[in-house]
Formats: structure tokens, C-alpha cells, sequence
């Protein structure tokens, strides 16, 4: 609960304490003062024997609204009850019926949603009678419409869900589905809507009641004495401070108190605490120099908040090379590459230095990086806007980076869709990318990339998410582009197979360092046992079937947890002792103590 | 199906049809007991919904013959979407548990699944976010032999695994069959875990079985001009 530790929570959490207090106590300690007539002291203000004054029956406004608290929340309770009894049930109905009722039950909420609240709830009221009932009703009718919409969206992304398709495989009827599954997975978000519809409650009540709709004397809640207090309001101003800051400080405090906790629930992520921060200051140790990398990084280390998924790692790719970077999730290979673009997300720090054709990276102009360096994602519509022509967003990259006139650049775009092979180019650029297949889409992204003149090209897992016919020919072009333009490439994938036909050169990364580095030829007869295992566990279409596969034990560890010695030392048949103790540091490609033979 | 075994699976002419959108097209295959059978293709291709078919999850016309309701099991693609993050893994594996298991059977019957999955029988009082991606797959099979079935459908179970796990998981799929006699209906677009986890193999295309055959025959020797297409892309090392 440390995310509960926020202003705003704390303050929703101590008000909402403190009405409550005074909803047990109240009545007790200032009951019997709060309906003292007192004949000769009427209607006056502020006095040392009333801090508040009094009303036209001389009794104390301070102690009426003390008093009154209890009356106030209890009234708000019970139209929250109302809501919730109404609304969480008729919401999850279509969840429990038939797809035809289902429908017209989810049709019913909808329509209610629609209907005006204020006619809703003067509806409600004037069945329920004059009064406080009828307010109560009215209120608690009034949300209903809402918290039932609420219920049935969040129960239908449960409903939609695998665990829940499973359960219907597994023979669960609709009824034990919504018990099991459906109900324990929404209450979180539920509790806490009704939570804050509680201060929604309190201040529509407490409105009723002032205009003189809730509740009628001799009862009194806040809402009341404001209604009593208001007509005085610019002869004695103090009188109305009571109710009106008792209002206030309650409804605040369930609003802001269901607010917090549904953001502390929306599992917002939290770095862990305590671990030293590692931040180099950029710039600084001995730099070698290599002059005939377009690409060099040294010491890069990816920091976030205290964890820290990328550490030390060093490398550098000549002009025309196309270098891999393999490992599994969590290794750190995706972090390392969008540090390389300087594009790491909020909170990330790098440090050590990144030189682009041997300039520091962060010396480089944002405004030309933008046609230096290509970067290509996995997700090709991440990188195209859904609402803009293809050969637009092509053209924009030479319009805002290089300044050419608007028929230049699209002259321009439709010649590098034509030299990332797609048929018929012209055409092509006054297409959507929903029009296009995904093979397509990464191919116009690459495309993107060749607008300017990059000097590097980062592709971060670019065919995952494409079958294996399209990858070959989406990684071919990669591999050709990056030739033809000298420019430096780097690879990232979890696929020791692609890597090893498209690269010369691998980078093997475990818990956020190189392990090994060597030409994608020698994977086969790699030295570090991790190597060697991803190689083995890896079947291909001569694996042996008469043999278990080989597997690897234990779990790479998480970026927090990663240990002094050699991170795969857990899980490593050759590890010796020192391995758990003494890091080894890469020389010669190969961070290892033990290592393999060749 | 190889000489001597019956068919438990028996599948004919199956459709499915999303509104307008024909999925699968007249499809008919046959599953031997114990036996593994590949369905591969690319995404689109139909095979992930001729699984959701034979389990009741999608609509279907033509004839299913052979099993009974619930005697078909599916493992999903996802093992951090298709636990409930809100049951323990004890629960959730009992889930399918028939009748007769009764509340007193339930806890050994839980652990003896989770020894078969080579899961600690601890597990079971822990929650699914506790567990890595390998250690989830393992008790959503574990859930899904629960139901005692007679026919297991793994619907691209390691596509969200690393390479590390992937062959762990692979391992047990063989291993469930040999001891269980478990059929397996083994859908993947990868070619290479296909053909080191099955005996025979149906390579579906647009909806369509392209190809079908055992499955040293179909890499071997494919026939089709697509199987060859598929095979001629899978990425091997240097």
C-alpha cells in the first residue's frame, strides 16, 4: 500500500476518519444541545457562549452541526447501498443470461445512462414520497445507471478473457463463471467507485435537503441547516460556516479517498527503493578510440529509479555491418537499443557514452537524428498514424528533417517504398496502413527510415509479429538495405536462428550484460555455456526427436536480484566456485571463468 | 492415422463461420489415441479456430464424432492471460475436477497433477503473478488434465515462452503422452517444434488443409508448393 502514501491520499483518508468520529460521537457528545431551545437567544451570531450562533429556536449551530453528522452519512450510506444493490446486479445480469437477453438487458443500461440523472432522480423521489426517503431514493436511483455500466464493461473484459474461456471448456456454467471468475476480478475497481459515489451521495443530499426537498424538520442533517442558515447568510456570514465546511470537508473526503485508491490500484509501476543509484555522469573515463565504427557504445548502463536492466555494456558496428543482439526477455537487448536511439522511456537514465559516427549521441541535434538514425519496432503500426496516407508520413520525415518542398517529398517517399519492394509504389503512397498486410507496414516503416540518410538502423524484434514466409523477405531487405547504404545495422531478436542468417556478428546478453560476442558462424561451437544451452535448446528441422531437448534450469534472474559473481552461475552445469563470487569480465568476447571448448 | 490405432477424434467436413468471415473451410481430419497430430499455418490460416471450435468456443457446422463434451482440453497461447490472477493454482486446477474427485480427493488430486506437470506440489497455495511464464503453462496443463481428458488441444503453448523454457514445456507434452497415452492436437506456426513434437502433421492455408501426412513425409518431402514455401522460410543456424 506504499502507492496509498500520496497528498491526496492522505488527505482523502484523515477527512473521511475524522467525519466518521464524528458520526459516532456526534450525537452523543452534542445531541441534547442541538435541540435546546433557548427562547431568549435567537437568531444570532457569533458569541463567546455560541462560536457559531444560533437559530430561530436559539439552539447552537455548532453543536447542531456536529450533531448532524451522523444523520448526513447515514443518509449517504443508504443511497450508496441503494446504487450499489441496483446498479452491481443489473449490470452483471447480461453476464449470467443468454445472448439475447443479454442484449436487451445491456440495451436497458444503456438507455438508462442516456436518460437525464436530475429527471431520474425527481422520478425516484416522487415515487418514494416527500422527505428523506424520497431524497434517499432519488439520489441512490440517480447512480444507478452509471455504476451499472460500469459493472457490465468491466465484467465483459473478465468475461472476454482466457481464464474464462477455459473455465467454459472445463464445463463451468454461466452462473459459477460469474461467481469464480467474473465477480472476485471486479470488486477492486467496484469498491472504489462506490467509495466516491458515497461523497457524490453526501453532496446530493445535503443539496436536496438545502433546497428544501430532503429532509424536514424536526430531523435535521447538514443539508437542513444550510436551508435554515442560508436567508442570514449577510447579516451573520458564521452562521452558515458549520454546515457548509461539514459538507465540504466529508464529500471531499470520499471523493478524493475513491480517487486515490483506484489510481493506487491501477498498478502504476513503482521502483523499488533502497538499492544505490549507478549514474556516471556522461562523458567521463578513457574513450578508445575506433575510428571506423559508425556505431560505438561504451560502458552503456540503463538505469531505472534504483534498478538497473542494462549494465556495462560495450560494443561498437563498422559501416555496412549488420550486428545482432540475442537474448531472452529481461536480458536487457530492447533497453540497450532504444539508448542507443536516445529514445529510452520515462524514468530511464543511460549513462556511459554512445558515439554516432564519433560524435556523443547527446550531442547530436534531436532535428537530425531524425534522419541519421532509422529505428524499426516490432509493431509497425506503432510507428504509423492509422489516419494519415502512407506516402504523407513519408513525406513528412523530408519535409520537417530536410526541408523539401512538398512534391519533392513525396516524389521521394514513393521512390523508397519502390526500393523496399513494394509493387506499383505510386499507388502504394496514397494507400492507409490499414489497407496494408503487416509485411507491408514494416516494409513502409523501413521505408520511413530511408527518407533521410541513416548513418544507423536499430530493428527492435521487426518480424516477431510476421510469419515466417514474410520475415524471411522483411529481414532479407534489412540485411540489403543496410549493404547498399553503409549504413551500421543492429538486430535485436530472441531468435538465434534469425540472427545467425542475417548477421555476421552476435551479441549475447544475459541480465543485462554481454556475455559473449562472436561471428553468428561460430554459435555452434560457442564457449559460454549459455550460449552453448540457448544453441541446444533451440530445435531446428534436424533436432534429433529420439532425444529430450535440452533445457536450461532455474530462471534468468530479475534486474533487481541480479548477484556479485556471474549472473548464470545459478543455472550453469560448469560453474566453479569463483564464478559466484568474481564477475568475469569480457575479454576477447567471452565473460566467462569456465568457459567451453572451442 | 498409423496402423492400429482407432480414431478418438474423428472431424468432418468442419466450417466456422465469424458473420460474414469463413474461417475454416470443410476441413476433416482424423486424431489416433495417443497420437500427436501437427496443425500448422500462418496467422489467419484457421487453425486457431478450428481449436476454439472443438471446444465449444466458436460456432461450427459439419461433424465432430468421438468425444464427449469436456473430453477435449485447450492450453492457451498466453500463460499470463488464461490463469485468473485472482485464484490460487490450487483452485484454478481443481477447477475442472469431476464429481466424483469430491472435497477430500481434491488436494491430493491437485498435487498428483502438479508432480505431473514437474511442478512442486507447494504451488498450489500460490498465486499465479508468484510464477514465471514456463511455471504457468505448466499448471494451465496441469488444469486442463484436470477434466480428464482424452484429447489435449496446446494452441501455440510456447509462442510466449523464451527458447530456455520453450523446450522444457515441449519435453513434457512428449512425456504426458507416453505415460497417459494423451492425444494431442499440437497447433503452431512454428515448423521446427512441429516436427520435433509430432507423428503426423495437417498444414492448413486460407481455412483450408493443404497438406497432410506423417510428418517425417510432409519435412521430408512435402508435396504442396506452400509447405514447401513454409519450409524453405524456417530459420535455421549456420
Amino acid at each position: 500500500m506504499r502507492r496509498m502514501r500520496t497528498p491526496s491520499a492522505l488527505a482523502g483518508l484523515s477527512l473521511v476518519l475524522l467525519t466518521l468520529v464524528f458520526a459516532v460521537i456526534g450525537p452523543w457528545l452534542w445531541g441534547e444541545e442541538a435541540v435546546r431551545f433557548d427562547p431568549l437567544h435567537t437568531l444570532e451570531g457569533h458569541s463567546s457562549a455560541h462560536l457559531l450562533g444560533t437559530d430561530d429556536g436559539g439552539r447552537d449551530l455548532l453543536a447542531r452541526t456536529l450533531a448532524a453528522t451522523r444523520q448526513s452519512v447515514w443518509l449517504a450510506l443508504l443511497a450508496t447501498l441503494i446504487t450499489t444493490a441496483v446498479g452491481v446486479p443489473l449490470g452483471a445480469l447480461p453476464s449470467v443470461l443468454g445472448p439475447r437477453a443479454a442484449r436487451f438487458t445491456a440495451g436497458l443500461i444503456d438507455s438508462l445512462v442516456a436518460f437525464p440523472v436530475l429527471l431520474l432522480a425527481m422520478f425516484a423521489a416522487l415515487l418514494a414520497g416527500a422527505g428523506a426517503r424520497g431524497a434517499v431514493v432519488g439520489i441512490g436511483a440517480a447512480a444507478v445507471p452509471g455504476l451499472a455500466r460500469l459493472t457490465r464493461t468491466l465484467a465483459d473484459t473478465v468475461a472476454t478473457s482466457d481464464y474464462v474461456a477455459a473455465a467454459r471448456v472445463l464445463g463451468a456454467g454461466r452462473a459459477a463463471v460469474l461467481v469464480r471468475h467474473v465477480l472476485p476480478n471486479i470488486a477492486e475497481p467496484l469498491i472504489l467507485t462506490v467509495t466516491a459515489n458515497l461523497g457524490y451521495a453526501l453532496l446530493g443530499l445535503a443539496t436536496l435537503s438545502l433546497l428544501g426537498l430532503g429532509v424536514q424538520p424536526p430531523d435535521y442533517d447538514w443539508g437542513r441547516l444550510l436551508h435554515d442558515t442560508l436567508p442570514r447568510v449577510y447579516v451573520d456570514p458564521e452562521v452558515v460556516a458549520g454546515p457548509a465546511l461539514a459538507v465540504a470537508i466529508a464529500g471531499t473526503g470520499f471523493a478524493l479517498l475513491g480517487e486515490s485508491l483506484a489510481r493506487a490500484s491501477a498498478r502504476a509501476p513503482s521502483a523499488p527503493r533502497g538499492e544505490p543509484r549507478t549514474v556516471l555522469p556522461p562523458g567521463c573515463g578513457p574513450l578508445p578510440a575506433a575510428p571506423d565504427a559508425v556505431l560505438e557504445a561504451r560502458d552503456l548502463t540503463v538505469s531505472f529509479g534504483g534498478v538497473t536492466p542494462v549494465r556495462g555494456v560495450s560494443f561498437s558496428v563498422a559501416p555496412g555491418e549488420l550486428v545482432g543482439i540475442v537474448g531472452e526477455s529481461g536480458s536487457g537487448k530492447s533497453l540497450t537499443a532504444l539508448a542507443v536511439g536516445g529514445l529510452l522511456p520515462h524514468p530511464g537514465t543511460a549513462s556511459g557514452h554512445v558515439l554516432l559516427g564519433g560524435r556523443p549521441l547527446e550531442e547530436v541535434p534531436r532535428r537530425e537524428l531524425g534522419t541519421r538514425l532509422a529505428m524499426v519496432f516490432q509493431d509497425p503500426m506503432a510507428a504509423l498514424n492509422p489516419a494519415l496516407r502512407v506516402g504523407s508520413q513519408l513525406a513528412e520525415v523530408a519535409t520537417t528533417h530536410l526541408g523539401a518542398s512538398r512534391r519533392e517529398a513525396w516524389r521521394r517517399a514513393a521512390d523508397r517504398l519502390g526500393r523496399v519492394r513494394l509493387p506499383d509504389p505510386e499507388a502504394q503512397a496514397r494507400r492507409y496502413p490499414h489497407e496494408f498486410s503487416g509485411g507491408m507496414r514494416q516494409r513502409a516503416v523501413i521505408a520511413m527510415g530511408l527518407m533521410g540518410e541513416p548513418e544507423l538502423i536499430v530493428a527492435d524484434e521487426p518480424t516477431t509479429a510476421l510469419d515466417v514466409t514474410v520475415q524471411k523477405r522483411v529481414l532479407e531487405l534489412l540485411a540489403e538495405v543496410n549493404e547498399t547504404t553503409g549504413a551500421a545495422g543492429l538486430l535485436i531478436s530472441h531468435d538465434l536462428a534469425v540472427v545467425s542468417r542475417h548477421c555476421g556478428r552476435v551479441l549475447v546478453m544475459y541480465a543485462g550484460r554481454i556475455v559473449e560476442e562472436l561471428p553468428s558462424s561460430e554459435l555452434r561451437r560457442a564457449r559460454h555455456p549459455y550460449t552453448r544451452a540457448l544453441v541446444a535448446s533451440s530445435p531446428d528441422l534436424k533436432t534429433d526427436r529420439s532425444l529430450p531437448l535440452a533445457t536450461i534450469p532455474g530462471r534468468q534472474p530479475a534486474p533487481a536480484e541480479v548477484p556479485d559473481g556471474c549472473a548464470f552461475a545459478p543455472r550453469c552445469a560448469r560453474a566453479l566456485e569463483r564464478c559466484r563470487t568474481d564477475r568475469p569480465e569480457p575479454t576477447a568476447g567471452l565473460a566467462c571463468w569456465n568457459p567451453e571448448d572451442a | 492415422m498409423k496402423g492400429g490405432r482407432g480414431a478418438l477424434l474423428d472431424v468432418r467436413d468442419l466450417n466456422v463461420r465469424y458473420g460474414g468471415f469463413h474461417a475454416v473451410r470443410d476441413v476433416s481430419f482424423a486424431v489416433g489415441e495417443g497420437e500427436i497430430l501437427g496443425l500448422v499455418g500462418e496467422s489467419g490460416s484457421g487453425k486457431s479456430s478450428v481449436a476454439r471450435a472443438l471446444t465449444g468456443l466458436a460456432p461450427r457446422t459439419g461433424t465432430v464424432a468421438g468425444l464427449g463434451p469436456r473430453e477435449a482440453q485447450l492450453v492457451f497461447q498466453d500463460p499470463y492471460a488464461s490463469l485468473d490472477p485472482r485464484m490460487t493454482v490450487g483452485r484454478s486446477v481443481a477447477e475442472g475436477f469431476p464429481r466424483e474427485v469430491g472435497r477430500r480427493g481434491r488436494r491430493a488430486e491437485v498435487a498428483r497433477l502438479l508432480e505431473l506437470v514437474q511442478l512442486d506440489p507447494r504451488t498450489a497455495g500460490r498465486y499465479p503473478r508468484e510464477l514465471s511464464g514456463g511455471q504457468r503453462q505448466r499448471v494451465a496443463v496441469a488444469r486442463a488434465l484436470g477434466a480428464r481428458p482424452r484429447l489435449l488441444i496446446a494452441d501455440e503453448v510456447t509462442s510466449a515462452l523464451d527458447v530456455s523454457v520453450q523446450g522444457a514445456l515441449l519435453n513434457l507434452v512428449r512425456e504426458l503422452r507416453a505415460e497417459l497415452g494423451l492425444a494431442v492436437l499440437f497447433i503452431s506456426h512454428d515448423l521446427a517444434v512441429v516436427r520435433y513434437v509430432c507423428d503426423r502433421v495437417a498444414v492448413m492455408r486460407e481455412g483450408r488443409i493443404v497438406e497432410e501426412g506423417p510428418v517425417e513425409q510432409v519435412i521430408e518431402h512435402p508435396s504442396n508448393d506452400y509447405t514447401k514455401a513454409l519450409l524453405e522460410a524456417v530459420p535455421h543456424l549456420r
